[in-house]
């Protein structure tokens, strides 16, 4: 047992809008099959590509019964997305029918490609026909915040409004900005979340990056494995309810976990090995803060996404600060897909989902080789089901572009 | 005890001048920087004035990375922060990398890549190169001035449109209070923008002249570009490596009017909520306050619901404290406006000068009217407040006073 005190930052609700379903029991039936939504992305690329990629897709969502109708037609998908899984998240925790007063309801949102896609067709109007053949409804879409605005107005949030661009540590970092604000008394209650959709212009973007799979690659998406060829792009987003614990246990919340640390750090470039360093910097200070030594440390989950150079650094960084404890490992991109700003929180959910289960299933678990030849064979699949009966947690993510995150969560 | 944050370099590109020297001396002297805009054809469009940076190439600073593969408004916060770190003799700190973060802000993150992009379709119906777009995500901003200035701590981009400026600066105040960092790069950028000068012009808001906050006669407000970076630091460590303090970060407040996609709430309900809180933080009642930097962009909603929330907030000492708008100046910076207020603030501070609201002849009742109309004003600056407004209703405001030690 942990010592507990009334300003421990605590989750008392979660919503999923995913390609894992919207709920923590469809999130676990998806991590047990290693089965979740996938659908062709040719609707997307036709434009440049005549390639079938595939894509975690939010599959046959009808946001209509969750949002009603009104003002629905002016939001893109992931405005959608974020509404439909903060409601969930509210309904939760008990919140629905006894919503916080405005004043202490505060929102933070990790997202990285909201604007792109109205932002480049007005340009593109603009430019060919004209700026007044350009709708004004549209105007609000264009700015990387808009899924956070909609989102305030709908809920009625007034205490902060931030959103939070780190790639694919944006929502882990809203996850560390969210604590800081209700430690510091900035709110009592904070809608954090994450949120990416798939458009034609994002997954422009992520083909440039190049970390898409290569034509007619046999295996894509699949966690430290170096046979495999890229992301499978993800959408959807992930929400959490966070208060003080003192406020959650007065109104009688149920309590998922605690949001025990959070840490970051920056190190680009094209080494592994250097990138890896600064990952290890920020596990371990969020480790130190949390007061977890790493053989306390029951479940990794990490961001790992199955582009092979990307995942080097999480498996050097995981063997090294993990390697002697053996800690079980989960990478739940091999189901959800490479969320991006939803990413840290997608990742979150797995941890819940799994210690509600108490079971790490085969197709997500992975185990430290600490002696492996390199670095992503630090991490193999794992064997069969391993038991998780909940405690202190570690969430990572590294960046493409070379941040790197991680999280401190005790699980129950 | 919690930590003092303190503002120890300055970095500034704008349409008044670029370089904290050059800047200072337009805002003492009143210039104003908005004119018919270079960057794109504003053909199409009912109005073509803006305000650009001309006097400086943000390429000069840029020195590890590829310049042709990241956006313009990456290029000028790279220019922005190296500038502020030089003027802060930062790296004579004894910092180690990873105990220096970054955070900027942006409303309209790298949309110069889209606008290339748009160009390139049009004339050789082909796109901009994948190098160039692949870092257009909104943090390739902080990643690259990390990258350029050899700095490992926390880094990201909070995208929190015209108020990001504030939003970055409030969160490197946390940084150092926690112990995450001893020293932030903090600031805003946006580079001028086709698709934002659409967004604006769509909506109606765009004087066809000039701007002219809180005047009765104004026409809208004026899409700028530009960047700012403060350097804060931990007020004991900048103390004894004998660091210039410009002033001292006391506190902030945000908010959210949660009411409006785009227009601000009419009675200025976030406004007053933001401004209350961070002069709570701060420890300051609104009597105490010297100068407030107002985000005045020129609109008819925005001056005066802003002005409708510093009377609520002040009461009869609205209109005795002095309140300027620099976006007369320069137009609206969009997601460095605040940073580059937090600039101004910072100098009027450690000067004791106040910065004008240009182009300024008849007073609006419906507006605050101590506006230190059309020139700089000398009067000694012991607290500055300054707001910044968002679509969204999105809100922040910082205030600062003099480092007393």
């Amino acid at each position: 047992m942990t010592n507990t005190n009334d300003n421990d930052i605590v989750i008392t609700g979660i919503g999923l809008v995913s390609a894992a379903g919207y709920s923590l029991d469809t999130l676990n039936e998806s991590l047990r099959s290693g089965q979740a939504s996938r659908s062709s992305l040719r609707k997307h690329t036709a434009e440049w590509s005549d390639r079938d990629y595939v894509g975690a897709v939010v599959d046959g969502w009808d946001p209509e019964p969750l949002l009603g109708k009104k003002g629905l037609q002016f939001m893109h998908a992931g405005s959608q997305y974020l509404l439909g899984a903060s409601l969930l998240a509210l309904r939760e925790a008990g919140l629905e029918e006894s919503m916080p007063e405005p004043d202490d309801l505060g929102i933070v949102i990790g997202t990285n490609l909201g604007g792109l896609k109205a932002a480049s067709r007005y340009d593109y109007t603009a430019a060919t026909q004209g700026p007044r053949y350009v709708s004004p409804m549209e105007a609000p879409n264009t700015l990387a915040n808009s899924p956070a605005s909609y989102l305030a107005i709908r809920v009625q949030a007034r205490a902060c409004n931030t959103t939070i661009s780190s790639g694919q540590c944006s929502s882990l970092d809203a996850i560390g900005y969210a604590a800081n604000l209700l430690r510091k008394n900035r709110a009592k209650c904070i809608l954090v979340g994450g949120v990416e959709e798939l458009n034609a212009y994002s997954l422009w973007v992520y083909n440039s990056m190049k970390v898409l799979p290569s034509d007619g690659a046999e295996k894509t998406g699949e966690p430290f494995d170096a046979k495999s060829s890229g992301w499978v792009p993800g959408e959807g987003a992930a929400v959490l309810v966070l208060e003080r614990r003192g406020d959650a246990e007065a109104r009688g919340a149920r309590i998922w976990g605690e949001i025990a640390a959070w840490s970051s750090s920056y190190r680009g470039g094209f080494d592994s090995a250097a990138r890896a360093s600064g990952l290890e910097r920020a596990i371990l200070q969020s480790l130190a803060s949390a007061g977890v030594t790493p053989d306390g440390v029951r479940l990794a989950v990490a961001g790992a996404v199955g582009d092979p150079a990307h995942d080097e650094v999480e498996a050097l960084a995981l063997r090294s600060v993990l390697g002697e404890a053996r800690t079980p490992v989960c990478a739940a991109k091999g189901v959800l897909g490479e969320t991006y700003g939803a990413g840290g929180i997608m990742s979150l959910a797995a941890a819940l989902a799994i210690g509600q289960a108490g079971t790490l299933p085969e197709a997500v678990g992975y185990t430290i080789e600490p002696e492996a030849s390199n670095g992503l064979a630090s991490l193999r699949k794992q064997v069969g089901d391993r038991p998780f009966n909940g405690g202190a947690t570690l969430l990572s993510a590294h960046d493409y572009h070379g941040v790197s995150s991680a999280v401190v969560l005790r699980v129950g | 005890m919690t930590k003092r944050v303190v503002i120890t370099g300055l970095g500034v590109l704008s349409p008044i001048g670029s370089g904290k020297d050059r800047f200072w001396e337009g805002i003492c002297s009143g210039a104003v920087g908005t004119g018919p805009v270079r960057t794109f054809d504003t053909a199409l469009f009912d109005v073509h004035n803006g305000g650009e940076v001309k006097d400086a190439n943000a390429l000069d600073y840029i020195s590890k990375l590829d310049p042709a593969s990241i956006g313009r408004s990456t290029h000028l916060a790279i220019a922005a922060a190296k500038m502020a770190e030089r003027d802060a003799r930062l790296g004579e700190g004894g910092y180690e990398p990873w105990r220096i973060g970054v955070c900027f802000g942006t409303t309209m993150g790298n949309s110069s890549i889209i606008e290339d992009n748009t160009d390139l379709l049009v004339t050789e119906q082909r796109r901009a190169s994948h190098a160039l777009w692949s870092n257009y995500p909104q943090h390739t901003i902080s990643s690259a001035v990390a990258e350029e200035l050899e700095l490992e701590g926390p880094s990201m981009v909070v995208p929190t449109a015209c108020a990001a400026g504030n939003y970055a600066i409030s969160w490197g105040k946390e940084l150092i209070e926690d112990g995450l960092a001893d020293a932030v790069i903090v600031g805003g950028s946006d580079a001028m923008s086709r698709a934002c000068y659409t967004t604006f012009h769509r909506l109606g808001a765009i004087a066809p002249e000039r701007c002219q906050p809180f005047d009765k006669n104004r026409k809208g407000m004026m899409v700028g570009e530009g960047a700012a970076a403060l350097i804060l630091e931990d007020y004991d460590r900048a103390v004894a490596r004998g660091a210039t303090i410009y002033a001292e970060l006391l506190g902030y407040g945000l908010s959210c009017d949660a009411h409006h996609a785009t227009a601000p709430h009419p009675e200025g309900l976030g406004a007053v909520l933001s401004m209350s809180r961070a002069l709570n933080a701060s420890g300051l009642s609104p009597m105490q306050i010297s100068y407030i930097s107002a985000h005045g962009t020129g609109t008819k909603a925005n001056d005066a619901t802003e002005s409708t929330a510093i009377r609520r907030m002040f009461g009869d000492n609205a209109d005795q404290v002095p309140i300027s708008s620099i976006k007369a100046m320069m137009g609206h910076t969009m997601g460095a406006a605040s940073a580059i207020e937090a600039v101004a603030c910072a100098l009027a501070i450690r000067h004791g000068v106040l910065p004008p609201t240009m182009n300024y002849s008849e007073p609006d009742p419906e507006c605050v009217v101590n506006v230190v109309p059309n020139a700089a004003a000398q009067q000694p600056v012991r607290y500055a407040l300054s707001n910044s407004f968002a679509f969204g209703g999105n809100i922040s405001t910082i205030v600062m006073g003099e480092a007393v030690s």
